[in-house]
């Protein structure tokens, strides 16, 4: 890996987010070009280039967090190739013909979870299960399960007295995600 | 397994270590709160996720909006134009196209990697009787089409395999190519290049010219693309021809 890999790696990693941002920047500045002249090349408006670019930087982030990209060579060109994975099922589900040695036919990261993401309706739903959350559970739960921080490093974040005590917030905040997706109908339908 | 949340978190982590991996699934086989715990666990953690994706999408919005407003590239968007402005924006487009038509910059090596590189299909087919080989090129192939190239590997480096048919070769640099190692994907492909392979050789030589256009050695891409233009009728010639075009403005 050289070194630019390294430091994109490490800034991904990294547990400030001012750092994950920088990596975001320089991944725009280095990459995005590329992704929307290969899509526009087929066709494909900017601002599709541009969704599935983010949605890439996404994936790019979890993976970097789960240890998925330590094999990885070049970040960027990994991130091309998400993107171009995305571009081909996007056109696929739009029941486009996709020319056979460009098939794509499942994506390295499934991104069905994301796809609903972004629709209005479930949006709106998360927009309320995190307002009955509160501020304290959704950074806590955030920072350790999406995040993957240690929690020595929540500790730092969140000030709390102990790690005790912030394991002891963690089991109360489980709860009480648990209990507001039982008491919202479409929420439910995530935990059956 | 005094407190099995943590356990649970650990290894939905992926902190626990082999050993203990095993002993928690052997204990999850016969103790089914555990097991039920687990799933519960799996489910919330997909409503965090959702929370989180959230989250980073606005932050990652917001760059791509910084992006944007420092002019690099500016999202298309459908703008209704008043009727007064109209014929003087189209004035002013056709003077913008005239200058970009006139002082447009050559796509450089890495963009024209981009827009030429695409997956070689690789398709085995079924077959009525399965020796361990054929049950390992199987294998790569979901692999390879699933786009799981670091998977590939390993199962490429079974002498087997490379030796059962020689599109394994090509596939194995392929796969280095999408993980960025193109000094291995070379190297691969050579392989192939010298042993004048009858079906891949000029695919290898194809995706040389790609990884070396990566890799900003010019002079290399061209050579293996000058192969392929004067192969007439035969694998990727014409795209070859507009290549050595587009390699030699950037010179």
């Amino acid at each position: 890996m050289q070194p630019i890999e390294e430091d994109l790696l490490h800034l991904l990693r990294s547990t400030n987010s001012r750092d994950t941002d920088r990596a975001f920047r320089i991944l725009y500045e280095e990459q995005y070009p590329i992704v929307a002249r290969y899509i526009s090349s087929r066709s494909g408006q900017t601002q599709a280039a541009d969704d599935l670019f983010q949605e890439g930087l996404i994936v790019l982030y979890k993976m970097a967090r789960q240890g998925r990209l330590d094999h990885v060579k070049s970040i960027p060109q990994y991130l091309f190739t998400v993107c171009k994975h995305f571009w081909y099922r996007q056109q696929q589900q739009k029941g486009q013909t996709v020319a056979i040695e460009d098939q794509v036919t499942e994506i390295v990261e499934n991104p069905t979870v994301l796809s609903h993401l972004f629709a209005t309706e479930r949006g709106q739903l998360i927009d309320k299960l995190l307002q009955q959350l509160g501020t304290d559970c959704k950074t806590l739960l955030i920072h350790f399960y999406y995040d993957r921080l240690s929690m020595k490093e929540i500790l730092q974040k969140m000030h709390y007295n102990s790690e005790a005590a912030l394991k002891n917030k963690k089991s109360k905040c489980m709860k009480k995600l648990r209990d507001l997706c039982e008491a919202i109908p479409q929420l439910r339908n995530l935990l059956n | 397994m005094n407190q099995p949340q943590e356990y649970i978190d650990a290894y939905l982590r992926g902190e626990l270590s082999p050993e203990q991996v095993q002993e928690f699934e052997q204990e999850m086989k016969t103790n089914k709160e555990l097991a039920q715990a687990l799933n519960e666990r799996q489910k919330l953690m997909n409503v965090i996720d959702l929370l989180g994706d959230q989250q980073l999408q606005r932050r990652v919005g917001q760059i791509a909006k910084e992006y944007h407003e420092k002019g690099q590239t500016k999202p298309t968007r459908l703008r209704i134009m008043r009727s007064a402005w109209w014929v003087a924006a189209a004035g002013i487009a056709l003077l913008v196209c005239a200058y970009f038509l006139l002082n447009r910059t050559p796509p450089t090596p890495q963009e024209l990697y981009a827009a030429n590189f695409s997956l070689y299909p690789i398709e085995i087919g079924t077959r009525s009787e399965l020796n361990d080989t054929m049950r390992l090129e199987l294998e790569a192939e979901k692999r390879y089409n699933s786009g799981a190239f670091a998977e590939v590997l390993p199962l490429l480096d079974s002498a087997a395999i490379l030796t059962a048919d020689t599109k394994w070769q090509l596939a194995k640099g392929i796969c280095q190519m999408e993980l960025g190692d193109h000094q291995a994907a070379v190297r691969s492909l050579q392989v192939l290049i010298t042993e004048q392979d009858i079906l891949y050789e000029m695919p290898a030589r194809w995706y040389t010219a790609l990884s070396y256009l990566k890799l900003g050695d010019l002079d290399q891409a061209q050579a293996q693309l000058e192969v392929l233009a004067s192969n007439s009728g035969g694998f990727r010639q014409s795209e070859a021809v507009e290549l050595i075009e587009a390699v030699k403005q950037n010179r």
